[in-house]
């Protein structure tokens, strides 16, 4: 009984050490990434929040090594937030070229931004090519035998990058 | 054939994802007849994960018919460097981390400021003044910031030649690869990713200061040397007289060159595939080549050497003997 709390409060005072420790490197490192002071001291405390929810596991196994995992951690959420980011710049650039945006509510492009992020998220998982043949097909509607051609490769191949996309991106919504 | 004989009715979820997906490609082709609809619903009612798979489908369906195709086209089809790219970029994230933390690089794209494809070259001029040039498929990001001008360098190979930083204050310049970094002191160098895990250093005026990740000391390379250095460590420099990179100028120079090692040189500026036949490899050249025109150097071979160049197709092309 003794132990575990000993050992809970050891877990909570490595985090607070961590946190003292490498809490202004860490803003630093993302700091010199991003550019941007505020978003880094979001992605600084993002990460530490996921370093908190994942104590016990440090508990039982210490880090050797805590600057190297903060690192992956907030580099996860860095790529995260630099594609979200990217996107969000492409959209804005979108509407300012389709004449289809002039009529949507803000809370039309609001949904439509939401929908783009999860579509993004799941046709991430797919190799260039097959994304490429992908979208040819569900947003221009074109067909296998015109996308081999604009592709450079033959119509069964677009047949194999259309299912494995399908299936890759049925696999990620289940 | 009808579509019912390339649907096998299996029931692991693997097959019902590979089934959906058939269903989802085919209705995404034409419209279904009746018997295949009928068919369809079959498949549906034959088990709850069917069901389930079917409901995804419709979902993606739905999500595709709400965007509008050009925006879709734009937001979703939009220039992004592949996620190898990323990966790479990012092995500084992962070098030194415990292996199980790998699976935090779910690195989806990130944009690459300045790209070249396979046989093509770029000259940019950077925001500070700074000359950048890109050799065939490579790419670089750029990180410039208040304290430092960083230049990322994805994948490929750069040649930079820095000036002292005109924005009033002197920030320092360095070129990050996935190996460690390379720090300019006023100077003009060339940094390659290459392809045995390695980054190689070559410096054409001045100096450069290179650290590897792991390492805990930055190790000074002066002109007319060359080095590799590795996520751990610096290799031992050599001697080199070249003034500037022959690709800067469109070149490509051999001196008594292995041709197995040639070619794999050459082959980094053409699209597909050079192989060399290993009866022929040893052979020695020398030369001066132009790359705008690689074809005509694989000609050039066959009048110098007693090789004969075979192409199955023009991307994939096999160097043998005569």
């Amino acid at each position: 009984m003794n132990t575990r709390v000993d050992s809970l409060q050891d877990g909570h005072a490595a985090i607070e050490r961590a946190y003292a420790d490498h809490h202004g490197w860490l803003s630093g490192w993302l700091q010199s990434r991003l550019g941007c002071p505020d978003v880094a001291a979001d992605l600084t405390q993002d990460t530490f929040l996921r370093v908190i929810a994942r104590r016990e596991e440090l508990r039982r196994a210490p880090l050797r090594q805590p600057r190297a995992f903060l690192r992956v951690i907030a580099g996860g959420l860095l790529v995260d937030h630099l594609r979200r980011r990217d996107l969000e710049r492409a959209f804005l650039a979108a509407l300012a070229t389709q004449p289809a945006a002039e009529a949507m509510s803000a809370e039309e492009r609001e949904i439509l931004l939401e929908t783009l992020d999860r579509m993004d998220l799941l046709l991430d998982r797919l190799s260039a090519p097959v994304r490429k043949a992908f979208l040819m097909s569900q947003l221009d509607g074109l067909r296998y035998a015109c996308i081999a051609r604009q592709m450079g490769v033959s119509e069964r191949t677009v047949k194999r990058y259309m299912q494995q996309a399908y299936r890759q991106c049925l696999a990620a919504l289940l | 054939m009808s579509r019912s004989a390339a649907l096998k009715h299996a029931s692991g979820s693997e097959s019902v994802l590979d089934e959906a997906a058939s269903w989802l490609a085919l209705a995404q082709q034409r419209s279904l007849d009746a018997r295949e609809v009928a068919e369809l619903d079959a498949w549906r009612r034959h088990s709850e994960a069917h069901e389930k798979a079917w409901q995804a489908a419709l979902e993606l369906q739905r999500m595709f018919d709400g965007v509008p195709a050009e925006i879709g086209a734009e937001v979703l089809g939009r220039h992004r460097t592949d996620r190898r790219a990323v990966l790479k970029s990012l092995v500084a994230l992962a070098f030194a981390a415990p292996a199980g933390y790998a699976a935090w690089l779910h690195a989806p794209r990130v944009t690459a400021d300045y790209r070249t494809a396979v046989g093509e070259r770029d000259d940019v001029a950077l925001p500070d003044g700074s000359r950048l040039s890109l050799n065939t498929a490579s790419a670089v990001r750029l990180e410039y910031s208040a304290e430092e001008r960083r230049l990322v360098l994805v994948e490929g190979e750069i040649l930079v030649s820095t000036v002292p930083d005109s924005a009033g204050h002197s920030r320092a310049f360095v070129v990050q690869t996935r190996h460690g970094t390379v720090r300019a002191l006023g100077t003009r160098f060339t940094v390659r990713d290459l392809d045995d895990g390695r980054t190689g250093v070559t410096v054409f005026e001045h100096a450069v200061a290179v650290r590897p990740l792991g390492a805990a000391q930055a190790h000074r390379l002066d002109a007319g040397r060359r080095l590799d250095f590795d996520g751990q460590q610096v290799f031992p420099s050599t001697v080199h007289d070249e003034a500037r990179p022959a690709w800067s100028r469109g070149q490509l120079v051999s001196r008594n060159q292995r041709l197995e090692d040639f070619l794999a040189e050459l082959s980094r500026y053409r699209p597909g595939l050079l192989r060399c036949d290993p009866a022929v490899a040893e052979l020695r050249l020398s030369g001066v080549f132009q790359l705008d025109d690689t074809d005509r150097v694989l000609e050039l071979l066959g009048e110098t050497l007693p090789v004969r160049v075979e192409r199955r197709t023009p991307f994939w092309v096999t160097v043998v003997a005569r």
